[in-house]
């Protein structure tokens, strides 16, 4: 019967339709997709390139996330080691943040490539094999470095904990390593990455070189230690904190050799692409260049693009007046700073000279005269007032002289003075500041000079007494801003983080050299110590446009090396780490004001004179005084960590 | 478009209507009739024989039968009639209410039951009781109708359907539209929907790994046998904002900012001089009128349905068309809504044993709105300083750019021209087609078969301009919607496919005083959810995506759950139910079910449920009794395991990859890296799987009881209720280190415990030609938690502080206060610390602990907090006087509280806009005293001197948001007969309907259900007032039958 059958068809064409429980998830890849393939391994490549902890443009000391914060950078690191000061840097701050959680996190993204690859082994070749495994190795030493130098030993993790499956929770929880132990599996990896990585890899991933150069740094920061550390503490007989000093000669050695393994190449040299002997203008104009252009030199860079990844540098440290909006000034360069460099009038004590003989004020044409013949890389490092960038002259100002110039200016403030201007002259003094931007800027409150045409008060980039944004320091930053950039608010910026680069390399030979030789090791094949650290500062001092040392003799004292680093790699976010393995951090910053060097302007003169002083205090009472705290060398572990983990001991101190 | 729909569905009206043709010998015709007048849907059937009708609206009845046979007449509740047919003469047949049978079926998972021998908590409402309210929003229409379900309306956006419901307070309950389950409740067209049913306790059960928080059932209409009935409904509808506050003018506002800045012990000023505030005053300038600028005075709205249905015998149908339309607030009416429903269900009668439904619907919305969301909006215009100016040209072509340089210029915003367009369309298909078959060789036996495909399609645009604002310079300012792009459009598709099949064997018998019902099922689901979006950058400000260019063009895909997914479900379901003379009542019900998202990991998993009842009522005792007045008696429990899955969704049991990896940005931890200058994605670990994860159990238990006497003039129902949840989803992290490198995956390891009780009560009566009706329902619900994996506190205190373990949730914590200082020595002598630059009026908070000081120590749980309130009540009220029908709903609810933030707690907040509300303060008679100075006169106010803000976590903040009100009112007036049979037209009826008319709350000035989010765990954020406020509305409507 027809209904029969009808229903009959019904029935079994749905049932037909019984679908099956076993579907994969759509928004979920696995194992096979990922190490089976070229693909997939490039995309895993990239999650640990992208976690690598570099203290780049992203880096922020101060919140969550410390080394990929995409919120504004009020706070930069440079502005804790007296290379510059930052509005919003008011004292020697620690590490807010702690980079514990996501070191391990990226720890074992690498121990689960380096497990699950030879499972996979079949789908690529020897050589690929050989290569991502050893940048994994590269990148765990990268990894265990950043953790080594901020906590001393922590536990070591060289496989994946494979909790809950074959671990147990109590199994989980380890104890640190001694120190020296973690810088030892450092340098084991990257022996195995410089052993296996090849010359030449894609841009923005590890090679030979950037292994042997990453190693010359880690080694020489871990005989720094063994050399000067000398806090000791043991848990568990490892010593957790420090380094028994008698190895630091293995690790400079290390350091030297690894920073040798460059010599077999002449892929990475020195970049003078736009150097000119005796040129101070081309000489500059390469120093910025380095930073700017994709050249020889870099051996180990981040890159960026638009509009997948972006950073936000310009908007931080733009002058304001070439601020497209956004944040502006975060690093304005100190005079302690910038009395580092040759070529400026300098007092016995090395302080910059601005008074005459009859303690006036130096009178100048422009604020730059007093710079003429400052090293043409303190010019490829800073802006000066009233210098060119971004076809704008980058007017800073304190103020306008309105008094007599007739029998000179004299000091606007006693020596030493701590106090602001304010303080001292009102509306009715012949000083004329500013105390805020709105005011700066309404035409009713220029001040008119002799020709009759009108000033303002401070410059167009400050500096103002009540300051919320403008320069504080009379200088700004020129490394690493990109005068192409003109829309900067906020993250737009795309150039590139160099993290080693050959000059870094030269230094630490030097360095590395010259500890040898004070602990009087016999050089390998036959160099001489001195003499290899003198040839790698004159390199360095050439291409800079400074003097160059006379002789090896010249190489006397370990700072006439850690200055030349100071300058050459200073706002790379190297010093801060520099400080700290010299543990002269606490010497450096003790109840420490920075000095600052402000213009000013007589309507009388027609000239401008230089303030050097102690930086004014903001409104609301920040006076910037730093006091680093020596517990900071080791930093404190995370309170969370210590809980859920009774085994691993805190830090002396916290 | 809508024309050609309308033809169409014309079209098919006239073909299916074109089925109920049919001739006979003998026509018989008459009307059926109870005391009260002509009673609908009787079935009149010839006795032995199969032909059978329905009575119509009058009573009217008409069926062809052999001559000199017998015609039954049945009707629910009513005792059977029959009737010799004699003549062809019109027949009057009367029929009698039988007490001992109110027998109303209700729809319950996989079936129907006779209300009177139900053993589970089933709440049952009719559609003629839904849209007694109009509303957009079906959800708004069940509030305060049905005991234990608690919705709370947190906006009136068009299109948004901005929600909170639940049942008991169990968390997002499961929509059953039609058999299936379906995720479009709040779109359904109200004049569609027979019944809702609530399953509230076991009886949910039966749906299995989705049935934990309770199930809601709806059922559309159906045809019913007998002529064609055309008919149409309709209203037109006037919104207004509920309880909205209002902003001060520029004297107000520089008096305030004047008492702000006075408000300083160490330097108090005045920065406006008394001319800047005359100039205001005196009207030489014009402060805006920030709300009138945005908002219009009311906003139209309009409801249309035109049905069709009827049906012969064989074949019967019921086809609608509806079409809604809500217009906005916005004076530009930038924000809008759009939505037309379709729906035509067929039954038919293949055979004498086999009917074949066919359900079919269609949606399409539409919702528009600017690129900014309606709280960028409303949120500019709380925030405007009255100085600011809407235009800064008289030609009102240049927006002005405010003083505030953060702030965009609301009306810009809400400019389409201006700013750009985001449209919102959605699309859905759903069908069903079962077919039943009766077993002719043993009755009570049949098979049944549902099959159902729905289809939902989302797409929208988004498309954004840049735009510039003038300062009061005349400088212009470049501002934009989308950050990175000065012009961009982006589409965006969402496809969803589900389907769901089920086969069924049932069999259902009365055996003298036993009566078995049982029924097995098999049920397949398949779901599939894919998505792509795109965009692109435009050259030409063109909405169009081919108009664009190349450069930052982007394609991708969402992988989020609810976006792309492919589940899989099966399902074994039975039930057997047993009854001895409708006294003893018993049910069991099963599901034994497994997913995909499980598949091969935990298994299959089992909801069982039992429920039993006495009906005391029937026994002999209480028959023979005096208490034979009451009707209905009956006791009743169940007892059931529910399951929910939801929380599972990420496939924690897996380890895999996402790619590319999620949770940073192209600015912090972008989701690839950069090599040789191409952007490679990169693919981030999932983290540790869980194998043995599962869905979490929920054991709910019901008492119930209900009662009815004197013949339905008074009944009502009891429920008390208890469920337990365990293995809610949680993960160890506090236990595990930081060294293993990955987070702890979820496990099943917390537990909860919900109780609550519910109550209604009903009574009816008639008087002369008045009839009326009234019903109250409350309902009460706590949550308590019982197990929370935790860390062990540090110390005792902060152990009470934070251990929920064994206490109940939604705990809000704060400061008590203890009044205002009213006299210098309450500052001079206080016993507690008071800050040097308080002054009279300030808030004193109580020093709990007695230490002397105001501190974290002296927090204590004060209210409770959570976004539905814990006590929910309604009233409703119904009447009829001739031709004249009254509608009253009241709804309130308690035990829910409210604080604010921003401009809402604070005047001036960040320097922006104050509430007239806070005129009312504490200030100096003379503006110009010192409020430091002991000499000064004050006059007193709610709230302190201008300056002093309250804790937000105190007293002072923390309103209560207790309310009742009139939810709906509706009065209507059907036009006599007798003038409309003139005109051919079977029915008209006229009313007047009110939505959220009359509140009456000690919450200041916002509507008591407005979206208010203090709870602390959810960020504690959300709640500035910036949603888009609730509507009052006015509605004059019409209900024609044709």
């Amino acid at each position: 019967m027809k209904v029969h059958q009808f229903i009959y068809a019904f029935f079994l064409l749905i049932v037909a339709g019984c679908t099956k429980l076993d579907i994969p998830p759509k928004n979920i890849i696995s194992d096979p997709e990922i190490f089976g393939t070229s693909e997939g391994v490039l995309s895993y490549m990239a999650r640990m390139y992208s976690t690598l902890p570099m203290e780049d443009f992203r880096y922020n000391y101060e919140t969550n996330g410390l080394f990929n914060n995409g919120g504004t950078k009020y706070k930069q690191q440079s502005a804790l080691t007296g290379e510059a000061l930052g509005r919003d840097t008011q004292g020697a701050d620690a590490e807010n943040a702690s980079y514990w959680d996501a070191a391990y996190a990226a720890i074992r993204t690498a121990n689960m490539l380096l497990e699950t690859l030879p499972q996979y082994q079949e789908f690529h070749s020897e050589d690929e094999v050989k290569t991502y495994s050893a940048e994994a190795r590269f990148i765990r030493g990268f990894i265990y470095y950043s953790l080594v130098k901020r906590y001393g030993g922590v536990p070591k993790v060289d496989m994946v904990i494979d909790y809950p499956a074959s671990v147990s929770l109590e199994e989980t929880l380890l104890p640190r390593a001694a120190e020296e132990e973690i810088w030892d599996f450092i340098g084991e990896d990257l022996d195995f990455a410089m052993n296996n990585l090849p010359e030449n890899n894609q841009k923005g991933r590890a090679t030979k070189y950037a292994a042997a150069a990453f190693k010359s740094r880690v080694m020489l920061h871990a005989g720094s230690i063994a050399k000067y550390n000398t806090i000791e503490e043991i848990d568990r007989g490892n010593r957790i904190c420090g380094i028994p000093s008698q190895r630091a000669t293995d690790y400079f050695k290390a350091a030297y050799d690894a920073s040798r393994i460059l010599d077999e190449t002449t892929k990475h040299r020195l970049y003078k692409d736009e150097w000119v002997a005796d040129d101070a203008e081309a000489q500059a104009q390469n120093f910025t260049h380095i930073f700017l252009k994709d050249t020889y030199e870099n051996i180990f860079v981040r890159y960026y693009k638009d509009p997948e990844s972006l950073h936000n540098f310009d908007d931080s440290a733009q002058p304001m007046q070439t601020s497209s909006g956004g944040n502006n000034s975060e690093l304005c360069p100190t005079l302690d700073f910038i009395e580092m460099f040759d070529g400026i009038e300098k007092d016995a004590d090395g302080h910059f000279v601005f008074l005459d003989a009859n303690d006036k004020y130096k009178l100048y044409a422009s604020p730059l005269d007093a710079f003429v013949n400052a090293e043409p890389r303190l010019k490829g490092t800073v802006i000066l007032p009233m210098s060119e960038f971004m076809g704008q002259t980058i007017d800073i100002r304190r103020g306008i002289w309105t008094g007599s110039s007739q029998n000179g200016i004299s000091p606007l403030m006693p020596a030493g003075s701590v106090v602001n201007y304010t303080n001292v002259y009102n509306e009715s003094s012949p000083l004329k500041l500013s105390s805020n931007f709105a005011f700066n800027n309404d035409p009713g409150n220029q001040i008119t000079l002799k020709d009759g045409s009108r000033k303002k008060r401070s410059g167009e980039s400050g500096v103002v007494s009540g300051w919320d944004f403008g320069n504080i320091s009379g200088f700004y930053l020129r490394k690493y801003l990109n005068p192409e950039q003109t829309d900067n608010n906020g993250n737009k910026s795309t150039q590139s983080w160099i993290e080693i680069r050959y000059a870094e390399v030269l230094l630490n030979r030097a360095e590395a050299a010259y500890e040898l030789l004070t602990a009087g090791a016999a050089s390998s094949g036959g160099g001489d110590y001195r003499q290899d650290a003198f040839d790698c500062i004159n390199q360095i001092r050439e291409r800079a446009g400074a003097t160059l040392l006379v002789s090896p003799s010249a190489i006397n004292s370990i700072d006439t090396i850690r200055t030349e680093r100071r300058k050459e790699l200073a706002f790379e976010h190297k010093t801060y780490w520099d400080l700290k393995r010299w543990r002269i951090m606490e010497a450096e910053q003790s109840n420490k004001r920075y000095r600052v060097l402000y213009p000013f302007y007589s309507t009388d003169a027609d000239k401008y004179f230089l303030d050097a002083r102690y930086m004014e205090s903001k409104g609301g009472g920040a006076n910037y005084i730093f006091n680093f705290d020596s517990r900071n060398y080791y930093q404190m572990i995370p309170p969370a960590e210590i809980t859920k983990n009774p085994n691993c001991r805190q830090n002396p101190g916290y | 478009m809508y024309r050609i729909t309308v033809l169409t569905w014309a079209l098919f009206l006239i073909v299916t209507a074109s089925f109920g043709q049919g001739q006979n010998p003998v026509v018989i015709s008459g009307v059926v009739q109870d005391k009260l007048g002509p009673l609908k849907g009787v079935t009149v059937s010839e006795k032995n024989a199969k032909n059978t009708t329905t009575s119509d609206d009058k009573g009217r009845f008409t069926i062809t039968v052999a001559p000199g046979s017998t015609l039954t007449f049945q009707y629910i509740g009513y005792k059977p009639v029959e009737h010799v047919v004699t003549t062809t003469d019109d027949i009057r047949i009367s029929m009698e209410n039988d007490n001992q049978m109110v027998e109303e079926i209700v729809v319950v998972g996989y079936g129907q039951q006779a209300q009177k021998t139900m053993t589970g908590a089933v709440s049952a409402i009719k559609g003629e009781e839904i849209v007694t309210t109009k509303n957009e929003s079906l959800p708004n229409m069940l509030t305060g109708k049905i005991p234990g379900l608690r919705v709370v309306q947190n906006s009136a956006e068009p299109g948004q359907f901005n929600n909170s419901m639940d049942i008991r307070g169990l968390g997002s309950p499961l929509i059953i539209i039609d058999g299936v389950p379906r995720n479009n409740m709040a779109r359904l067209n109200p004049e569609d929907i027979e019944s809702i049913s609530v399953l509230k306790d076991a009886s949910a059960a039966i749906y299995g790994v989705n049935s934990a928080n309770g199930v809601i059932l709806i059922t559309t209409k159906k045809g019913a046998q007998g002529e064609i009935d055309l008919s149409y409904s309709g209203s037109m509808l006037w919104q207004r904002p509920s309880n909205f506050p209002k902003l001060v003018d520029a004297v107000d506002w520089m008096t305030l900012y004047n008492e702000r800045s006075s408000h300083n012990v160490d330097n108090p000023t005045r920065p406006y001089t008394d001319e800047q505030i005359e100039q205001y005053r005196s009207g030489e300038l014009k402060s805006t009128d920030w709300v009138s600028a945005i908002f219009r005075n009311s906003a139209p709205q309009q409801m249309h349905t035109l049905n069709a249905s009827g049906g012969s015998d064989r074949i019967s149908f019921y086809s609608s068309l509806g079409l809604q339309k809500q217009e906005s607030f916005l004076r530009t009416n930038a924000i809008n809504y759009e939505i037309f429903n379709l729906r035509s269900n067929i039954s038919a009668k293949i055979t004498d044993n086999l009917v074949f439904d066919m359900n079919l619907a269609g949606t399409l919305d539409d919702r528009q709105s600017t690129p900014y969301s309606s709280s960028d909006i409303i949120r500019g215009m709380w925030l405007m300083q009255p100085m600011d100016r809407v235009f800064y040209d008289d030609e009102q072509t240049k927006y002005w750019q405010p003083s505030n340089g953060g702030l965009q210029n609301p009306a810009a915003m809400m400019d389409s021209d201006l700013v750009g367009k985001n449209e919102y369309r959605s699309k859905w298909f759903q069908s069903n087609f079962s077919l039943r078959y009766d077993a002719p060789f043993l009755d009570g036996l049949y098979v049944k078969g549902l099959y159902s495909y729905d289809y939902t399609l989302n797409e929208n645009k988004e498309f954004s301009k840049a735009y510039q604002l003038y300062d009061s310079g005349g400088n212009p300012r470049t501002w934009n919607a989308q950050s990175d792009a000065p012009n961009r459009v982006a589409r965006y598709f969402y496809g969803k496919d589900a389907n769901l099949w089920n086969v069924q064997i049932g069999y259902e018998k009365q055996f003298e005083d036993h009566f078995i019902s049982s029924m097995a099922l098999f049920e397949n689901t398949h779901r599939e959810g894919d998505n792509f979006y795109g965009s692109r950058q435009l050259a030409l400000p063109l909405d169009q995506i081919f108009a664009g260019i190349t450069d930052k063009m982007q394609i991708n895909q969402s992988v989020s759950s609810g976006s792309l997914y492919d589940y899989a479900y099966h399902a074994y379901v039975g039930r057997l139910a047993y009854n001895y003379k409708s006294k003893y009542l018993s049910e069991f019900t099963y599901r034994y079910e497994s997913s995909s998202r499980f598949s091969g990991q935990s298994g299959w998993a089992g909801t069982p449920a039992v429920m039993a009842g006495w009906v005391i009522s029937e026994e002999d005792f209480m028959k023979n009794s005096s208490l034979n007045f009451i009707n209905l008696f009956k006791v009743r429990a169940s007892y059931g395991r529910m399951l929910d899955d939801a929380a599972t969704n990420d496939y924690n049991f897996l380890t895999g990859y996402y790619y590319p990896a999620t949770g940073g940005s192209s600015v912090s931890l972008p989701s690839g890296y950069v090599f040789d200058g191409n952007f490679i994605n990169s693919s981030s670990d999932k983290g540790i799987a869980n194998r043995a994860i599962t869905w979490y159990k929920s054991d709910m238990f019901n008492l119930g009881l209900d009662f009815d006497a004197w013949t339905g003039k008074f009944g009502g129902t009891l429920e008390l209720f208890q469920r337990k949840r365990h293995g809610l989803l949680a993960t160890r992290s506090q236990s595990l280190p930081g060294i293993v490198g990955a987070a702890q995956p979820q496990e099943n390891l917390n537990s909860d415990l919900t109780r609550g009780i519910e109550l209604e009560l009903y009574h009816a009566d008639k008087w002369k030609d008045l009839s009326y009706r009234i019903a109250g329902n409350i309902s009460y619900t706590r949550v308590k938690t019982l197990h929370f994996e935790r860390a062990r506190a540090g110390n005792s205190y902060l152990n009470w502080r934070q251990n929920n373990n064994q206490r109940y949730n939604n705990i809000w914590w704060g400061y008590a206060g203890d009044g205002i200082i009213t006299d210098w020595d309450d500052l001079y002598y206080n016993t507690t610390y008071i800050s040097r630059g308080s002054t009279l009026g300030d808030y004193q908070y109580l020093d709990w602990n007695g230490d002397g000081q105001i501190s974290d120590l002296d927090v204590h749980p004060l209210a409770v907090n959570g976004m539905v309130p814990l006590i929910n009540y309604g009233i409703t009220l119904s009447a009829s006087w001739k031709g004249i029908d009254l509608n009253m709903l009241w709804q309130g609810a308690g035990k829910r509280y409210f604080a604010a933030r921003e401009f809402l707690y604070q005047p001036l907040w960040s320097d922006t806009n104050a509430l007239t509300e806070f005129l009312n303060r504490w200030r100096p008679t003379n503006p110009e005293a010192s409020p430091y100075d002991p000499a000064t006169e004050w006059i007193e106010g709610d709230y302190a001197f201008t300056g002093t803000n309250p804790n937000y976590n105190s007293e002072f903040n923390i309103q209560n948001a207790a309310y009742i009100r009139l939810k709906s009112i509706e009065l209507g007036y059907s036009l006599p007969s007798d003038w409309l049979t003139k005109v051919n037209l079977k029915k008209v009826r006229l009313y007047v309907n009110a939505y959220n008319l009359l509140t009456f709350t000690k919450l200041r000035y916002m509507d008591p259900e407005f979206y208010s989010n203090p709870d602390v765990s959810r960020g504690g954020l959300g709640d500035y007032g910036y949603s888009y406020p609730l509507n009052k509305t006015i509605s004059v409507g019409l209900n024609v039958n044709f």
